[in-house]
C-alpha cells in the first residue's frame, strides 16, 4: 500500500514536472531569457575582472557573479508558474484533482530547475572556449558547476515561494528579484556589531546563515557539505512555505 | 451518494454559504440554480474541495473531504465556468494530462479517452492546440477532461455556455446518458437548460438554499406554468420575506 502510495505520488510529480517543463519550451520567452542568461556569463567572464590580464584556473568571475545573475534569471523562470494557473483558471482544476499539493509544488519547482540546468548547461561553451585558450583545472570548475546548480536551486525555491503568493506575472517576477537579492546580499554583520560586537562565536553562527559567505566557499572547487546542506535547507523551507501558500489559498 | 451537511462558508467577513443541506443521489442530474452571488460557485468549489470546509460535512459514500482529500476526489471531477484547459496543450495532452492526474492507467484512459472524444465530437481538433479551438470546442475539451475518469459526480459550471443550439442539444443527450450511472451538478442561469435536463432543482439565494424540488413541484408549489417564472416567483418571495 506504502509502495503504491510512493509510486503516485512519483508519477504526479512526474505529470507536472512534463507539463511545466514542455510548456517553458513552447514559448519564445525561454530562449530570449537563455540567451540574455548565456551573454551576461560571457560579458561577465570576459569583462568582469582580470581575464586578459591574468589566466585564471578556476574561471572565478563567471562564478563569483552567479547569485547576482541567477537572482534576476531566475525570478523570470519562475514566474509564470502560479500566474499562468490563475490566468487560464486551471488552478482550481489541478487543486481539485487527487494529488497531493506537495505533488503540485514538487513537479512544478523540479521544472523550474531543470529549466535552471539547461541555462548552466548553455553557458558551458564558454567553459570550452576558454579552456581551449587556457590550461584549465576543469574539475574544478565541473564541481564549481554543480555548486552553482544547487545554490540557483535555492533561489529558484524562494523565487517560486514568492510567485505562489502573487496572481499575475509582472508582480511575481518584481517581488522574485527584490526577495533573491535581499536574501544574497543581506549580511545580518550590522546586527551583530550592534547587539554583540566582536562576538567572535555569535558572529561564526550568523556567518552561517549568511548566503554570500556559503556561496563563497562553495566556489573554491571542493563539494562542501554545510554549504549543500545550507542550500538544501533554503530549498525544503521555500517548498514547504510553497506548499503552505496553496492551502492558505484554500481558505 | 453525496452528503452536503450544515455547510458553511465565510469569505472575509462574508457569509458565502449558510448551512447548506442536501444530498445528491446516483441517477441524477440536478441543477444549482440562483442569482450571480448567490454562492452556486463557493458551493460548487467546496464540493470538489478546492474551497476548505470551515463547519458541517461534505461526504461521498461515507468519506470526508477534509478527512481524506485524496480518495474523496477519485470519484469527483469539476469543470469550471471559465477556461479550466491549458491553452498550449492540443487536446490530446490535455486528455492525456487529466488522465494523470486522476491515476488512469494506459488501457482506461484509451478505452475512455475514445468515448469522450465520439460523445463530445472532439475528433477534428484531437491533434489541434486548445487556444486554437472556438469558445465551443474549448467548453467541450474541459467537459471531455472532467468526464474522462468516469467520476461518480460530474461538477459543470455553465456547461452549456458558449455552445450553438445544435452542440447545445449533444451535450444534454451526453450528459443524460452520463446521468444514468452517476450524477450530475450543473450550476446554469438558463431555465430551458433546467427544464430539459435536470430532474431535480436547488435554488441558492444570498447563500441560503431556499428550495430543492423537481422542476414540475416547483411549477405546481409556485402555481406558473414555465419554470422561469417559478424561480422569479420564488426568489422574490425570498427577497419579501427578508
Amino acid at each position: 500500500m506504502m509502495l503504491m502510495e510512493k509510486i503516485k505520488l512519483k508519477k504526479d510529480i512526474l505529470t507536472f514536472f512534463y507539463k511545466d517543463f514542455k510548456f517553458y519550451f513552447q514559448s519564445k520567452m525561454i530562449y530570449l531569457l537563455l540567451v540574455i542568461y548565456v551573454a551576461m556569463c560571457g560579458s561577465i567572464t570576459l569583462f568582469g575582472g582580470d581575464f586578459f590580464a591574468n589566466t585564471n584556473p578556476n574561471f572565478y568571475h563567471f562564478f563569483k557573479f552567479q547569485p547576482g545573475i541567477m537572482a534576476l534569471i531566475i525570478p523570470a523562470i519562475t514566474m509564470r508558474l502560479w500566474a499562468d494557473e490563475y490566468k487560464q483558471n486551471t488552478l482550481e482544476v489541478i487543486l481539485s484533482q487527487p494529488v497531493l499539493y506537495k505533488s503540485i509544488v514538487l513537479g512544478k519547482f523540479l521544472a523550474s530547475w531543470a529549466v535552471v540546468g539547461v541555462m548552466l548547461l548553455a553557458s558551458m561553451p564558454i567553459w570550452w572556449c576558454v579552456s581551449s585558450l587556457i590550461d584549465m583545472d576543469n574539475r574544478i570548475i565541473f564541481v564549481n558547476y554543480f555548486m552553482v546548480f544547487i545554490m540557483s536551486g535555492s533561489l529558484c525555491a524562494l523565487s517560486f515561494f514568492v510567485a505562489s503568493l502573487c496572481y499575475n506575472m509582472i508582480g511575481a517576477f518584481l517581488l522574485g528579484c527584490v526577495t533573491c537579492s535581499m536574501v544574497i546580499s543581506v549580511s545580518f554583520r550590522w546586527l551583530v556589531d550592534k547587539l554583540v560586537p566582536d562576538n567572535a562565536i555569535f558572529m561564526k553562527v550568523v556567518n552561517a546563515f549568511n548566503f554570500s559567505m556559503q556561496y563563497n566557499d562553495i566556489i573554491a572547487g571542493q563539494i562542501n557539505i554545510s554549504s549543500i546542506l545550507y542550500f538544501g535547507l533554503i530549498i525544503v523551507f521555500g517548498l514547504v512555505l510553497s506548499v503552505v501558500a496553496l492551502d492558505y489559498k484554500r481558505s | 451518494m453525496l452528503i452536503v451537511k450544515n455547510v458553511v462558508k465565510t469569505l472575509g467577513n462574508r457569509e458565502i454559504l449558510h448551512n447548506i443541506n442536501f444530498c445528491l443521489k446516483k441517477g441524477q442530474v440536478v441543477a444549482l440554480v440562483g442569482p450571480n452571488g448567490a454562492g452556486k460557485t463557493t458551493l460548487m468549489r467546496m464540493i470538489s474541495g478546492f474551497y476548505k470546509q470551515e463547519t458541517g460535512e461534505i461526504l461521498l459514500d461515507g468519506i470526508s473531504v477534509e478527512n481524506n482529500r485524496i480518495e474523496f476526489l477519485k470519484n469527483i471531477a469539476y469543470v469550471p465556468e471559465n477556461g479550466g484547459i491549458y491553452p498550449d496543450m492540443s487536446v490530446f495532452e490535455f486528455l492525456k494530462f487529466m488522465a494523470g492526474v486522476k491515476h488512469l492507467d494506459n488501457a482506461d484512459f484509451d478505452k475512455n479517452v475514445k468515448i469522450v472524444i465520439k460523445n463530445l465530437e472532439l475528433e477534428s481538433v484531437i491533434n489541434q492546440k486548445c487556444e486554437t479551438l472556438s469558445k465551443g470546442y474549448k467548453r467541450r475539451v474541459a467537459i471531455a477532461g472532467g468526464m474522462l475518469s468516469c467520476p461518480k459526480i460530474l461538477i459543470l459550471d455553465e456547461p452549456t455556455e458558449g455552445l450553438d443550439p445544435q452542440q447545445k442539444l449533444r451535450l444534454r443527450q451526453v450528459l443524460k446518458d452520463y446521468a444514468k450511472t452517476n450524477t450530475i451538478l450543473i450550476s446554469t442561469h438558463i431555465m430551458e437548460e433546467v427544464e430539459a435536463l435536470a430532474d431535480r432543482i436547488l435554488i441558492i439565494k444570498n447563500g441560503k438554499l431556499v428550495c430543492d424540488s423537481t422542476p414540475d413541484d416547483l411549477k405546481k408549489n409556485t402555481s406558473q406554468n414555465r419554470i422561469e417564472e417559478s424561480f422569479y416567483t420564488l426568489v422574490n418571495d425570498v427577497d419579501g420575506e427578508n
